[in-house]
Formats: C-alpha cells, sequence, structure tokens
C-alpha cells in the first residue's frame, strides 16, 4: 500500500480531472503490440485479413496516463469492468488530449468502486475519438 | 462470422513477466501486483496477475477484423467484465459467438477462459 495514494473517501462524483495530453509513438504502438501473440488461424480461415491499417489499438489509446497523472493509486486498485465506445481511428503521432472526471462512487458488498468517464479528443480537430467507462475496485 | 449462432475463437499465447512489464510501461499499467513478483506473491493476490487489458487488446484487434476496420473504428462498442484473474503462462481461449443481427448492426459476444475452464473476462461487443 502507497502511504501518500488518494484516499477513496477524498474522490467526489462529478470532480473533473486536468486534461492530459499526450501521443502515442511508433515505437509504443510496437512494443504494445510485442506484449501478446495470438494465434488466429480461423480468422484467417474465416477469410479475415489482418488489420493492416495502422491504427492504434483502442486499449493503448486509453491507456492509464490520465489515470496516473489525476491521481496516486494505490498498490492493489483492480479493474472490474470497461466499456468502449470508438468514434474515430488514432493514428500514431496524432495530438490527444484526455479528459476524465469521476462519474460515480459506491460500494457494494463491502468492497469500494470509482467509476471513471475518460474522453479521448483529437487535440486537433476537437472531435471525440474514444469514450471510456472504467470501473475500478480501491482495495480495503 | 454473419448470423446468429456462428462462431470463431482464437487463442492468446501464455505471457511472461517481461511482457507483462513492458506492456506496465507502455499503458502505465505498472502498479506491483503486475510487476513485482516477489511483493505480488506475498500479496492477498498470491502471485502475479497480469493486466486485464492485456487480454483486452487482442480481443479488440480480433474485433476489428470481424467487423471490419471502419466500421468497428467508427462505431464499436464493447462492454467487459474482468472476472477472474489471468496468471502468467496462462494460455486463454477467446471464443466470438454473433448473438444478435438487426438494423442496429450485429451483436457479438466473447468469453475469455483459461485452460482450467475458468473466465478470466466476458463481454458483448456491437458494430
Amino acid at each position: 500500500m502507497r502511504f501518500d495514494a488518494t484516499d477513496y473517501e477524498n474522490l467526489t462524483e462529478g470532480q473533473q480531472f486536468s486534461p492530459v495530453e499526450f501521443s502515442v509513438t511508433e515505437s509504443m504502438k510496437e512494443s504494445f503490440q510485442s506484449c501478446f501473440h495470438v494465434d488466429d488461424r480461423q480468422l484467417a480461415d474465416a477469410g479475415l485479413p489482418k488489420d493492416e491499417d495502422g491504427f492504434v489499438n483502442p486499449v493503448l489509446v486509453a491507456n492509464f496516463t490520465a489515470m496516473k497523472a489525476a491521481l496516486i493509486w494505490p498498490t492493489g486498485v483492480l479493474h472490474a469492468r470497461e466499456q468502449m465506445r470508438c468514434h474515430e481511428p488514432v493514428a500514431c503521432g496524432e495530438p490527444l488530449r484526455i479528459e476524465m472526471r469521476l462519474k460515480q462512487k459506491f460500494v457494494k458488498n463491502g468492497r469500494k468502486f470509482a467509476v471513471l468517464a475518460i474522453e479521448v479528443h483529437k487535440a486537433a480537430a476537437g472531435t471525440v475519438a474514444l469514450e471510456v467507462e472504467r470501473t475500478l475496485v480501491w482495495p480495503q | 462470422m454473419k448470423k446468429v449462432g456462428d462462431h470463431c475463437s482464437i487463442v492468446i499465447a501464455a505471457v511472461v513477466q517481461e511482457q507483462i512489464n513492458r506492456f506496465g510501461e507502455v499503458h502505465g499499467t505498472d502498479g506491483r501486483t503486475h510487476t513485482d513478483p516477489e511483493y505480488a506473491e506475498n500479496s492477498v493476490f498470491k502471485g502475479v496477475i497480469v493486466q486485464g487489458t492485456l487480454v483486452l487488446a487482442p480481443v479488440l484487434d480480433a474485433l476489428k477484423r470481424i467487423y471490419g476496420a471502419k466500421k468497428w473504428s467508427e462505431g464499436g462498442v464493447i462492454e467487459t467484465r474482468f472476472t477472474s484473474f489471468t496468471r502468467p503462462r496462462d494460455e486463454v481461449k477467446v471464443t466470438f459467438t454473433v448473438e444478435e443481427v438487426d438494423e442496429g448492426g450485429m451483436k457479438i459476444a466473447y468469453v475469455c477462459t483459461k485452460a482450467d475452464g475458468s473466465v478470466v473476462q466476458s463481454g458483448a461487443a456491437k458494430a
């Protein structure tokens, strides 16, 4: 447990965190993709070609950078649920801005939950590329 | 993968600690429960937990192929529940099944299962 971590009791519903600007580099994307290997023969056999468009996986677009910038996370936070809505593909090098607020906090069966609403904007166009609702479980 | 009941699978190979650490570094999920085996072993988690998003990432790659890049990237929605831990050396099989097809698109349920039958995450996508 980190002793300087943000206390769950100090989180406030509706709380808006400072936006974070970033972009995904080619080397980040390559490093990310090298973390998993998939036997995808069934997809290939079904005539579904491999992704060659070069856009960034939404999991990497919605990375945990903004969350870590906003709060000091205690060790042992668990990820319970993730909802993603894709609006526009993101290319490497595109300037992005992540906006995040605490949508909800609640206690269920003695466990403390925090729901974050995250929007990833394309900084140049101002459009939303990705919306994420992320539910986390705070350590006891 | 066009009509209700159609299904297919992918297999995500087991990951090693070096991949978990690299993922944590690039994705920001570098907590000690993922990256510090000694700490994780002595914690309530009794060992390293693979990031749920490390399993989710290839699921999204597969959905993009199933729906087509444009359709998925400009309107795809996924809801995922992380229900159990994936550990290093766990191979994960992901099965996609078409549940609904209507004018709003195609709904695909997916389930990620380890060799012992336990489900580590599941959910549904639509595009």
